[in-house]
């Protein structure tokens, strides 16, 4: 008896829902015979338009097993003693009880219930009412997620909606956007990223298409994770994706035009500015490093950097922009899509299509190959969902769903390149034009070409398109079994998943060098790169190489899934008062990638609930999971965890106090393991076959000798197993004055112990030789809490306001990781939060020769010196400035804190929101070091130290000469907290009667601006939440973050 | 629709009870046939010389170990002021811990690397990860012998030889740079604390030498005329022989005798003689083996020296010719021609980076007549050196290794607007020399490359075949090691072993003789009498012979000099061009103005004799201390 409506219901279909339900009950409604005294009729009518509701279900309180429906025209029929109480109530309205009181004609106006959408939660193997809940549980819906100014991956749509769930982005890449996604923190060094499952199976967050997805489920503590046993550490992330719903045909439309810029790209100097830095620079060096003066450059000179006289002088001495040399003024971005929903009584059907473009923000230059270099994103996405009605008692499901992701990018690119756009962090403004005037690429002759030209790089790239299929489906067959035992209900389900992953597939332009030019500033000399072909000896001529290449299956990133799973439920109500559910259910699961062995898993889950008269809950879940990871006796355990609920708003003694709608206790304990750790077998020592020694003595690649190496690949942990946590949590729901007021109240506390450490980690002397087994050794604490206050009120009839605030805190503290004996308690990892921030102090500048000598001396480089430094702070005190003085400093790379709050109205057809979103208490490291590895380049980094200003922002750079690695202190850590307007919309929903709609034949029509990352306060020098994208080094850079403006509409026919 | 129903209710509690009953733990098992056993590695030769030879994919390629390279990080070499993340520039500043990976952001060190691997790739080859790696091999293979059933006694011994091998030249390279350490002989077990003490310098060699030894006795001089060489006659030149077991127990004994050691061991700061006199036995051994042609390692003609160093045009062939006794695998030989020969070049003839030789140490070349230069600045009637014509009558071996001023460097056609650089400008102000792009010293360094490496003649294309792969050891070597160990061990120039003919003199000049430079004459010119000046020479020659090979780092340190002065000092050339300039025969042009001028100071301590080791490791336990100092 699950019929949902996610949906705020619209009229047309309560028609249809109502007939249904009559199909469906009509038999137990009429079926029995008990003689009443009274027949009761009436109406039943909604407040919002005074239209008659049919489907209403109607009980008598006292006699639960007596009921009826309201028909098509809201009216409906019931016998009921006269002291009895009617109960009504209807998905998307608030149920409402009446006193019969002898009366024998009850009309009742029932209030539609905004928080409908969540009347259902999906928890795991399952859904729950939002009533019955006691785990830690919060839906988004779909709605929610189309709002973030067409963002092209749910990872980025959920930052900020959902309350626990903490993301940091990295790079704005076509198709690699995803956010690294923790929920409620980190409680351990290992993969802390969530469990994703779509419709039940574990499926890549990243392709979903969100116009599909119906709603998503974050499961956060142990009542609601400790089903998914071996997995659930992390959180889960359940997706459910749209299904069909009897009644005619409603086809919607969606349409998004984007355009996408760079956001905040780290300041640098142009070339004038760098060269006075840098002049500065030689002169406060000079004292240790004469030699530095020949690399003054005269102010005469510095001048025709800004101020060229013509031409040749531009070209002999650049001053490049790269910021825009690189980029472009704005990107485009598409989306749209189509999806039809409807159904008969045999069949429900959801279809959809859904298309994505990005394009690149990097600019095309003309690079005369016939191809355009440069990178892209376009997907296209389909499901079908159909729902069956094979028996009365019987449903078929069939999930299929396809998605055709092809990612443009340069031939062979990989995450370690950051060639393509270097020149927006590190190319120096006057090392060469990224073009010369007669078509040439600018290359830095002194170096060889060491710094690349980042234009050139990707002019000549050539094109790779990487073409993800994938094809998903799931099928499910759901039997009613109430001929065994009411209530009763099996599922089975079994998935076949492939992903197919073509790579190579474009232009290989590799190994093509064009000409490359070079002037002296000095001579104005030119150089040429290549200055003849080295094959005839004649002048150089750009060959014509670049060949096509017909693309190849990329088998490391292919996969396949097998998944299978039966499942049995069981839910019934006993005497109106007793809820009892309990289900069983067993999967396995077969997943490979490539050609590698399969994994396998194998879970027995079992969850009962009990709740007594919607007072009180009771939840026990119980699951048997099974590792491959570990050997035979470490294999399999049992996880189990349990939840309390009160709802307080319930008991009797509550009924008095109006204005509490809602107010719910709930309290979880349990534990679940982890095993989402590198490598397999961890418990075999393992050998390898494979490898031959070059011991030949002539060619490129000298011979192989016939001996195959064998090879101890892996050391193995016999006793190795899983890691585990202790997850408990207490919340409170409430809801206030008619639940203008909601929200919920959550404090959370992980306790993992038998934390992996891998064998690199640990504290085993080098001379061991191989990288040492894994062992279950760490232990770590994780605790925090979640407010949740959700404002809304109405002024007068049409004018709505409100506001979803919310804020997370995680907190985690190593308690035992493997440290070696000997480190000094502040260089252990213990009693810091994982990925502590280690960094030397710096205590102001030292301004004098005198002041010099008076500090600690480092350990290595000392001489190198000069007024001007900072102090480094001897931590331990032993009178030398070395690693000991290295020590923990401000916070880890993920936030303590996410901050969201989304403020909205809603007039007639008009509404807006904006959307905040901020962390704070985290730390990024960005070393951008002005003129580091003699690199003219200068960032902005404020003023810099004189004798005369000792109050500076930065220590004067250098030039020839190098420091001791402590001597930055902690300049290059940055307060990684910021806050984002990370959305905002303003839309219009053509009123019902409007002439567009008509003549259009439209049935609604609704017009949005919105946005997505609008602007960004912050320290940091980009924009840029964590620095995993690319090489992982902030100097490096990464394809930037991007601000999104998008228009849209909404069409239904 | 009640039937159906039911039945299907029947079908579903079928499907569910069958997989109740049949679940079990072997649904999570490793399918066995996927599983490689490790008797297979050990059963028969074939299986076992495959497990062994990975070993040597532990030798690092340490002139090819990164884009540009650094391993000379003595006296003899400089960097352009723009190479400032190489080890030796780290090292000029005394920052010793620029080794370790940790401390090497670019990951440009041989000695240690993060992603340290025995695969193809030559930046993944390191000593210190790689060198452990190696131990445990060696020791897994040891304790596993006994398996090798299906072998003759001759495969078991080259086996077990190999190993031998391994395990003490591992513990030598080691101890070398970081003084004495735990002897890694036994598979260290991973469920127990790891807490092996450092042993002193001596009682590492002394195991070393044990293991050394018994390589060398099982060991063939050749592969290829052994049965179990058979399979690979002709291809051998590579695998550990009895020749290189020898040569590295005598290098061994050699340095356990050499001052840094001994005072490690023994708190004398002289030469220890009772180890010189066995590595002189070692050495006379390997020698004598040699010599009589038994082994077939002789010295390469002069013409052809720098086949020792790169090979041109012959199929990328290992350099090495005859002389390199022990030789690690090159990975990709092109690989060199992406950064090692570009490296000795000014960028006005080559784009590249600039290692070049430092002042001071050029003048260790002496005179064509076998004396040396006291002072580059003045003249020596002695030895016949001129200050005005610095280039006339020196050792041939100074024409070969380095480019001076007035050289004809770029040898085809090239463009006339730079015409002007054809010829060496070495001179102050000259062309050539620019602080970061070009030589600092007057120098440059083509030892290691054909002098048409540069863009105009572009001697390092593809199809030239340039191969620039060093040997760890060759024969030259020995000789002098001998020669050293011989003196000291027997206490005269006249010293020699009782198994080899040569004294230590004699065999100074068998090196001098192929490069055609004078007989060593002890109390001549600036050399002073008897051992003193005698092991003045042997320095001189090992300085010159050997030069910019990797030696001089641990030659300075063993002998006790790297903190004194002028080990400390990195100097260049200064001076200005007179007279006609003669392009024909550059040594005759004259020169005017000529001085010395420090460029570089080494301010160094004791501490530096030893290389810092990890924290991460002296962290762990007491008995495994950091060196002093650090």
């Amino acid at each position: 008896m699950s019929i949902k409506l996610l949906n705020p219901p619209h009229l047309v279909k309560f028609l249809v829902i109502g007939v249904l339900f009559s199909f469906f009950f009509s038999s137990w409604i009429y079926g029995n015979n008990i003689d009443f005294q009274n027949t009761i009729t009436g109406t039943v009518t909604s407040s919002d338009d005074n239209l008659p509701v049919p489907g209403v279900n109607i009980f008598v309180k006292e006699l639960p097993n007596v009921g009826a429906v309201t028909d098509m025209d809201g009216n409906y029929s019931i016998q009921a003693p006269a002291d009895a109480t009617l109960v009504f109530s209807f998905i998307g309205f608030k149920t409402i009880e009446r006193k019969v009181d002898n009366r024998t004609e009850i009309n009742v106006v029932m209030d539609s219930d905004l928080d409908a959408l969540q009347e259902v939660v999906i928890v795991g193997y399952g859904e729950q009412k939002r009533e019955t809940v006691v785990a830690a549980v919060v839906q988004a819906s779909g709605e929610e997620l189309e709002r973030a100014g067409n963002v092209p991956n749910i990872g980025s749509a959920l930052a900020g909606n959902v309350p626990g769930v903490i993301t940091t982005s990295s790079t704005g890449i076509p198709g690699g956007e995803d956010p690294r996604i923790f929920i409620r923190g980190q409680s351990t060094w290992n993969d802390s990223s969530p469990l994703v499952l779509v419709d039940g199976i574990e499926r890549p967050l990243n392709t979903i298409a969100i116009s599909s997805v119906e709603s998503i489920s974050v499961l956060k503590d142990a009542s609601a994770t400790a089903v998914y046993g071996v997995r659930g550490a992390n959180g889960v992330i359940l997706v459910t994706t749209k299904r069909g719903k009897t009644g005619k045909a409603v086809i919607r439309a969606r349409l998004n035009s984007t355009v996408k810029t760079a956001s905040k790209l780290p300041g640098k100097k142009d070339a004038f500015d760098t060269f006075l830095v840098r002049n500065r620079a030689i002169e406060n060096e000079l004292s240790l490093t004469p030699e530095s003066w020949s690399f003054f450059q005269t102010q005469d000179i510095i001048d025709k950097y800004r101020f060229p006289a013509n031409l040749t002088e531009a070209e002999r001495y650049p001053n490049v922009d790269w910021d825009k040399a690189l980029f472009r003024e704005y990107a485009p971005s598409y989306n749209a899509n189509l999806n039809i929903t409807g159904g008969s009584e045999i069949v429900k059907y959801f279809a959809g299509a859904d298309f994505q473009y990005e394009g690149d923000l990097i600019k095309q230059y003309d690079n005369n190959r016939g191809y355009q270099p440069g990178f892209g994103f376009n997907r296209l996405n389909v499901r079908t969902n159909l729902d069956f009605k094979l028996t009365s008692s019987t449903v078929l499901k069939v999930g299929l769903s396809g998605s055709y992701g092809v990612r443009k990018t340069p031939w062979g690119f990989g995450g370690g390149d950051y060639g393509y756009w270097i020149a927006a962090y590190s190319t120096p403004p006057d090392i060469y034009l990224p073009q010369y005037s007669d078509g040439s690429w600018g290359y830095d002759a002194p170096s060889g070409g060491g710094e690349g030209n980042a234009i050139r790089n990707l002019a000549i790239s050539g094109v790779q398109f990487v073409t993800n299929t994938q094809l998903q489906t799931n099928f499910t067959l759901e039997q009613d079994l109430d001929v065994i035992l009411d209530g009763l209900k099996f599922t089975g389900t079994i998935a076949l998943d492939n992903t197919f992953v073509e790579a190579n597939r474009g232009v290989n332009d590799l190994y093509n060098d064009p000409q490359e030019k070079y002037i002296d500033p000095e001579t104005g000399i030119v150089t040429y790169r290549r200055t003849y072909d080295a094959n005839t000896g004649f002048d150089y001529q750009q060959g014509i190489k670049w060949s096509s290449s017909s693309g190849d299956v990329n088998n490391d990133a292919t996969y396949r899934r097998l998944f299978y799973q039966t499942q049995l439920n069981y839910a019934k109500n006993f005497a109106g008062k007793h809820d009892v559910t309990a289900m069983g259910l067993f999967n396995r699961n077969e997943f490979a990638t490539g050609s590698v062995l399969p994994f396998y898993r194998e879970d027995w889950v079992f969850r009962t609930t009990y709740g007594y008269d919607n007072r009180y809950l009771i939840e026990y879940n119980g699951a048997y999971n099974g590792s491959e990871r570990f050997a035979a006796g470490n294999r399999f355990a049992f996880f189990s965890s349990g939840g309390l609920g009160w709802n307080i708003s319930n008991e009797a003694f509550m009924k008095e106090v109006d204005f509490i709608n809602n107010l719910k206790l709930r309290a979880s304990y349990g534990e679940i393991g982890d095993d989402n750790v590198n490598g397999r077998y961890l418990y075999l020592t393992q050998w390898s076959y494979g490898g031959q020694a070059r011991l030949g003595t002539v060619g490129e690649q000298a011979e192989q000798s016939p001996y195959v190496w064998y090879t101890e690949s892996a050391v193995g942990n016999p006793d190795i197993s899983w890691e585990k946590v202790k997850k408990s949590n207490i919340g409170l729901d409430y809801g206030f004055f008619n639940n203008s007021i909601s929200g919920s109240v959550d404090f959370f506390r992980d306790e993992r112990v038998d934390v992996l450490i891998s064998g690199n980690q640990r504290a085993i002397p080098e001379y061991y030789g191989t990288t040492a087994p894994v062992a279950n050794l760490g232990t770590v604490q994780n605790q925090g809490y979640e407010i949740v206050l959700n404002l809304n009120h109405y002024f007068g009839e049409n004018l709505r306001l409100w506001a979803d605030l919310n804020m997370t805190h995680a907190q985690n503290k190593v308690i035992e990781g493997d440290n070696p004996e000997l480190l000094p308690e502040y260089q252990k990892n213990n009693n810091k939060a994982i990925g502590q921030a280690y960094s030397y102090i710096d205590n102001g500048f030292y301004n004098t020769w005198d002041e010099l000598y008076g500090t600690t001396p480092f350990n290595t480089d000392d001489s190198q010196k000069i007024p001007g430094g900072y102090q480094i702070v001897d931590f331990n005190a032993d009178g030398i400035i070395d690693g000991f003085d290295n020590v923990p400093y401000a916070f880890a790379g993920a936030p303590q804190n996410t901050y969201n709050a989304t403020v909205g109205f809603d007039w007639k057809g008009l509404s807006g929101f904006v959307q905040f979103f901020g962390a704070n208490n985290v730390t990024r490291q960005v070393v951008f070091n002005s003129l580091g590895n003699q690199n003219n380049i200068v960032y902005d980094e404020g003023s810099y130290w004189s004798k005369d200003n000792t109050n500076a922002d930065a220590p004067v750079p250098r030039w020839v000469t190098t420091t001791n690695g402590a001597a930055n202190g902690s300049r290059f850590f940055y307060d990684g907290s910021y806050v984002r307007l990370k959305n905002a919309e303003i839309a219009y929903t053509f009123p019902a009667e409007s002439k567009i709609l008509t003549s259009f034949g439209f049935e609604s029509l609704r017009l949005f601006l919105n946005g997505n990352n609008l602007y960004i306060w912050t320290k940091m020098p980009d924009d840029r939440e964590s620095n995993f994208a690319g090489t992982g080094w902030a100097s490096q850079g990464a394809y930037p973050t991007v601000k999104r403006f998008n228009f849209g509409l909404n069409i239904t026919f | 629709m009640k039937i159906y129903s039911r039945n299907l209710n029947r079908f579903c509690l079928v499907i569910v009870a069958t997989l109740v009953f049949s679940s079990c733990e072997e649904y999570l098992d490793k399918e066995p046939e996927s599983i490689i056993s490790e008797e297979e590695a050990f059963k028969n030769f074939t299986n076992f010389q495959g497990f062994t030879e990975e070993l040597y994919h532990c030798i690092p390629d340490f002139s090819n170990a990164y884009w540009t390279n650094s391993w000379n990080w003595g006296d003899d070499e400089i960097t352009s002021a723009d190479m400032n993340f190489h080890v030796i520039h780290k090292f000029d500043n005394g920052n010793f811990w620029g080794w370790q990976t940790e401390h090497d952001g670019w990951g440009a060190s041989w000695l240690n690397q993060a992603d340290a691997s025995r695969n193809d790739d030559r930046m993944q080859k390191d000593l210190w990860k790689n060198g452990w790696y190696g131990l445990r091999k060696v020791n897994l293979g040891l304790e596993n012998l006994d398996l090798l059933v299906d072998a003759t006694p001759a495969e078991r011994d080259f086996i077990e030889g190999q190993l031998l091998f391994f395990r003490g030249w591992f513990h030598f390279q080691m101890i070398q740079y970081f003084g004495g350490m735990p002897y890694i002989d036994y598979v260290l077990p991973s469920d127990e604390p790891l807490r092996l003490a450092r042993l002193s310098y001596h009682e590492c060699a002394d195991r070393a030498a044990a293991d050394l030894r018994e390589a060398a006795d099982l060991l063939p001089v050749n592969w290829d005329d052994t049965q179990p060489g058979a399979a690979t006659r002709g291809k051998n030149d590579l695998r550990i022989n009895k020749i290189m077991a020898l040569g590295y127990l005598g290098k061994n004994y050699l340095w356990a005798a050499s001052p840094l050691m001994n005072l490690e061991s023994t708190g004398s700061r002289e030469y220890n003689s009772d180890y010189a006199k066995k590595a002189a036995d070692v050495f006379g051994e390997l020698l004598a083996l040699c010599d009589s042609g038994e082994a077939p390692y002789s010295l390469v003609p002069f013409e052809n020296y720098s086949v020792n160093f790169y090979t041109t045009g012959q199929g990328w062939r290992i350099p090495g010719g005859t002389e390199a006794i022990f030789r690690g695998p090159y990975f990709g030989a092109n690989g060199s021609n992406w950064g090692t020969s570009k490296q000795y070049q000014p960028a006005i003839i080559q784009d590249g980076s600039n290692f070049m030789p430092t002042a001071n140490y050029v003048s260790y070349y002496g005179m064509a007549n076998g004396l040396p230069i006291e002072d580059i600045t003045k003249p020596d009637p002695a030895s016949g050196y001129d200050p005005q014509y610095p280039w006339k009558d020196r050792d041939p071996r100074f024409y070969h290794d380095i480019i001076y001023d007035g050289v004809q460097v770029v040898q085809g056609a090239m463009p006339a607007d730079v015409e002007q650089h054809r010829y060496a400008n070495l001179y102050t102000g000259g062309s050539y020399r620019d602080v970061s792009t070009g030589s600092r010293s007057g120098f440059l360094n083509y030892k290691f490359i054909p002098i048409t490496a540069n863009r105009y003649d572009d001697g390092f294309n593809y199809g030239a075949n340039l191969n620039l792969h060093l040997p760890w050891m060759r024969l030259a070597d020995v000789y002098l090691m001998y020669a050293e160990a011989a003196a000291i061990g027997y206490g005269s120039p006249e010293g020699k072993s009782s198994n080899y003919s040569k004294t230590a003199i004699e065999a100074v000049n068998v090196i001098r003789d192929r490069a055609g430079a004078g007989h060593v004459s002890i109390g001549e010119g600036a050399v002073a009498a008897g051992l003193d000046g005698f092991m003045s020479e042997v320095r001189r020659e090992r300085a010159v012979e050997l030069s910019f090979e990797g030696h001089r780092f641990n030659d300075l340190r063993r002998w006790l000099l790297l903190i004194e002065r002028p080990y400390t000092l990195k100097t260049s050339l200064e001076f200005d061009r007179a007279g006609d300039f003669n392009t024909e025969d550059p040594t005759e042009n004259r020169v005017l103005n000529l001085r010395e001028e420090i460029i570089l100071e080494r301010d160094f301590s004791t501490k530096h004799y030893w290389l810092p080791l990890k924290n991460a490791d002296t962290n762990m336990y007491v008995e495994f201390p950091q060196n002093p100092g650090w």
